[in-house]
């Protein structure tokens, strides 16, 4: 294959090209702009570089392949357009730009620079576990999207794994078919890179998935991708992955991953704490099953295939459904706002009516949140926790006592009584590791790998996985906080919502409110939710039509003439309002027990909603739990129950989040 | 082919260890980089004819000997002050003066060291091979890999007290080897 050394500038229409900023696999990359000042990012592909031309014409099929299938997955750079002028001898393609590494989506065409993974570790030297799992994850997402369509990357490396508005994406695949690669029985030339590619080649699924496990490694380590297995420094949290790396990247090609699928369920495994792979002293892997379980991944015609983290359940109809991961897009640092950041435009500026906002932490009991810190402040609160528990998660340490609640997917954040905070449970982006000094606290909130607070002042702390900025400098006035799955919502004090985080699904991404204002905030995995000043429920992200695919479920499609709400609350694929009559109105998953109203349920109080159960408490006192129960979550503890009859005033504050329920209780 | 074979696997084993003893007497990258280069050449120009007599001393002794005159010769080209013990043209082609002796010696025991560990990652299950890496040659305490790993400390002393032998041998081999 021969390489020009210095390309000509290609004249392609509508677009200007700047610089060349890559070179790929059979072509160079250059930086370009469209007629409507939207950057790209332009492959061009010329036939010189190839030996035969039907390589070249595979290569094109490959691509006008690719790019109809992009799109379905945001962990692979979409394609806009694909073009040929054969005339000139060279195809081409747009692509989304990747950020600069310096100025992130600021594209200056003299000194712009793509951000890549080994850019990324060239400055941070390595990532964390944490980091390292859920970037995993979406690159075998967008695998095994490739796979289930016919194609290979060939060439996964961290120089090929580029961030588009903070999200981590597959780029430049040296694209061939699995068809074509097995009718040419393995004689056509494959691309890789030394070091990222199996002694047995790169022509497989297998293979893109060893160069997974080698990217990971190298992440981790700090090495270069030869150095694999090894690890100059030790670290505990490596326990966990490096299993799935020696399986990956095992030498035998029978005894590495064969389905992108079943690597992205490992990690996710890992990341969530659901179950811990172990290696024996033979260099076997084997699996400890930390519950008794069963995965659920639903394969669809259309092809998207996902994964459902940490969740399990069987539909009426055995009809299987795969949540999808996708990356978090990072907002940039705290010297300005996030450049994900969504606020609503502010109300007209008429004299504002006072907004009646709900109370700072959700499912607070009638007698409300200054009833649960005047019992936490006399050592009188106690706080009970069921559901799912693992042994590795960090156990509750002494906390003064507990005021107020908030469940991540698997963690509890607590608010004590003398507005500190405490939290405990799964730990792997130290999302339990409390700020230190941070006190004045009014609210507290949990996400699937992060936590929030808000503190008197009306300021907003968040830590833990990287949608953490500090939000601090920018807003003064929150009056509520809210954690979905890996996005942040803020409700300030003139009604104005504001969000940043993992915005894959459109949950960051704030719809007209017609110049509304909202008094309370949800969030939900992949979705979100705003109780409106006018009592009416909006919400945005995934699942806002009727089609079910995916994380799809149509957990944000409100029902219509949906009035008088008085609460809300968001679980993974459904949401829960609570109306001023007490009544409950479910939409979601048409087919999951939790979006189904119980036989008999009285008229409810306060609300609280898991990732697929809900816990009321009623009017009569009564505590009412259903949805899933793979890890007992709804076997409220025998002590709450004799506590409840007693008398209903001992509940406190209800509480759900991922696999658990809590409630907290005056002892 | 066979000699573009031997070649390439005597550039690829003796062209880092001279860059490193290069750097290490002090000369820049790139001229680490030219010395490794020209002592390469000059044994690929004298090998032809050359006939080895252990005798007039090792292999890598000559090999040490052109390296270091190669040193010599940078550090007078670039004007530097030379280190005094090369600054005798007339030493005798087999004396090394002690310092750069004991640098050139350094350089090879880790070499060797390195080529083994690489040699031994060929040669076991990839796990054993982290977990004696981590512990002989990094020296982690066996708590501390036996917690990273997740496996128990008797196991580790287990699958070290089996990779040592493995990993001394291939070291024995590396030392006695002539070229």
């Amino acid at each position: 294959m021969r390489m020009n050394s210095i390309p000509a500038i290609p004249l392609l229409p509508e677009h200007e090209l700047f610089k060349p900023i890559g070179r790929g696999s059979y072509g160079e990359v250059w930086l370009a702009r469209t007629i409507t000042g939207q950057w790209r990012a332009v492959k061009i592909v010329r036939r010189e570089n190839f030996e035969e031309a039907k390589s070249y014409d595979r290569e094109f099929a490959g691509v006008s392949h690719y790019s109809g299938i992009a799109m379905q997955q945001p962990g692979l750079v979409q394609m806009y357009l694909v073009g040929r002028n054969d005339a000139e001898g060279f195809f081409y393609y747009t692509m989304e730009l990747a950020d600069d590494v310096g100025s992130g989506q600021d594209v200056e065409p003299t000194s712009y620079s793509p951000r890549t993974l080994a850019s990324r570790l060239h400055t941070i030297g390595t990532l964390t576990v944490g980091q390292a799992l859920l970037l995993g994850e979406q690159l075998a997402l967008a695998l095994d999207h490739l796979h289930s369509h016919g194609l290979l990357h060939r060439d996964v490396k961290p120089a090929n794994i580029v961030y588009v508005q903070g999200q981590a994406k597959l780029a430049d695949p040296g694209l061939m078919s699995l068809v074509d690669m097995t009718a040419s029985n393995g004689t056509v030339s494959t691309v890789g890179t030394h070091g990222y590619v199996p002694m047995d080649g790169a022509g497989t699924p297998a293979a893109d998935l060893f160069a997974v496990g080698k990217v990971l490694h190298e992440a981790l380590s700090g090495k270069d991708c030869m150095s694999f297995p090894e690890f100059d420094a030790p670290n505990e949290a490596l326990r966990a992955i490096n299993p799935v790396l020696h399986k990956a990247c095992a030498p035998d090609a029978a005894s590495r991953y064969q389905r992108a699928s079943d690597l992205a369920q490992d990690l996710t495994t890992v990341r969530t704490g659901q179950a811990t792979l172990h290696i024996d002293e033979d260099g076997k892997i084997s699996y400890a099953m930390t519950s008794r379980r069963k995965w659920m991944i639903a394969g669809s015609t259309a092809a998207v295939a996902t994964l459902i983290a940490g969740t399990v359940w069987w539909q009426r109809n055995d009809r299987r459904a795969k949540a999808q991961r996708a990356a978090v897009k990072l907002p940039d640092p705290a010297t300005k706002p996030p450049a994900v950041i969504a606020t609503n435009p502010p109300p007209v500026k008429t004299e504002p009516e006072a907004i009646s906002f709900l109370p700072i932490m959700p499912g607070y009991a009638r007698l409300g949140a200054a009833h649960a810190m005047d019992a936490a402040k006399k050592d009188t609160a106690i706080r009970y926790e069921w559901g799912q528990w693992e042994p590795e998660w960090t156990a509750p340490g002494k906390y003064k006592d507990t005021a107020g609640m908030a469940m991540g997917h698997n963690h509890t954040v607590c608010l004590c009584a003398d507005g500190t905070v405490a939290a405990h449970g799964f730990n792997s982006d130290k999302q339990c590791d409390v700020p230190k000094g941070l006190d004045s606290v009014v609210a507290v909130a949990a996400g699937e790998l992060h936590s929030l607070a808000m503190t008197a002042t009306g300021r907003v702390v968040p830590w833990g996985f990287e949608v953490v900025i500090d939000a601090g400098k920018w807003i003064t006035d929150a009056v509520a906080i809210a954690a979905g799955g890996l996005h942040n919502l803020v409700l300030r004090a003139n009604g104005q919502i504001v969000t940043w985080g993992r915005a894959d699904s459109g949950q960051c991404t704030l719809p007209n409110f017609d110049g509304r204002r909202a008094r309370a905030i949800a969030a939900g995995r992949y979705h979100s939710v705003a109780l409106m000043a006018d009592d009416t429920v909006v919400c945005w992200g995934a699942g806002s039509s009727e089609t079910i695919t995916g994380m799809h479920l149509r957990q944000s499609m409100v029902p219509k003439k949906l009035e008088n709400v008085q609460a809300i609350a968001a679980g993974d694929f459904h949401t829960v309002a609570l109306c001023m009559d007490g009544s409950l109105v479910i939409w979601g998953d048409p087919a999951a027990e939790q979006c189904k109203i119980p036989v008999g349920l009285g008229l409810v109080e306060a609300i609280a909603v898991g990732a697929n159960h809900n816990v009321v408490l009623q009017r009569d006192g009564q505590l009412r739990i259903w949805g899933d129960n793979n890890f007992k979550q709804l076997a409220t503890p025998g002590a709450v129950q004799a506590q409840l009859m007693s008398s209903s005033a001992n509940l406190l504050q209800i509480c759900a989040g991922g696999n658990r329920s809590a409630a907290l209780m005056k002892g | 082919m066979e000699d573009r074979v031997a070649w390439a696997s005597f550039y690829e084993s003796y062209w880092k260890p001279l860059f490193a003893f290069a750097r290490r007497a002090g000369l820049s990258e790139s001229d680490a980089e030219d010395v490794a280069q020209e002592t390469v050449m000059k044994v690929a120009q004298r090998l032809p004819g050359f006939v080895y007599d252990p005798a007039k001393g090792s292999f890598r002794g000559w090999l040490k000997t052109i390296a270091t005159r190669r040193v010599a010769d940078h550090f007078r080209t670039s004007n530097r002050r030379l280190p005094a013990a090369l600054a005798d043209e007339k030493e005798p082609v087999i004396a090394v003066p002690p310092e750069l002796e004991k640098l050139w010696d350094e350089e090879w025991q880790r070499h060797w060291l390195e080529l083994a560990l690489q040699r031994l990652k060929q040669r076991i299950n990839p796990f054993h091979y982290q977990v004696f890496y981590s512990h002989s040659a990094r020296n982690w305490p066996m708590e501390e890999v036996s917690r990273t790993f997740g496996v128990k400390a008797g196991t580790v002393h287990v699958i070290h007290h089996r990779v040592k032998p493995i990993f001394e041998e291939l070291l024995r081999e590396l030392r006695e080897e002539p070229a």
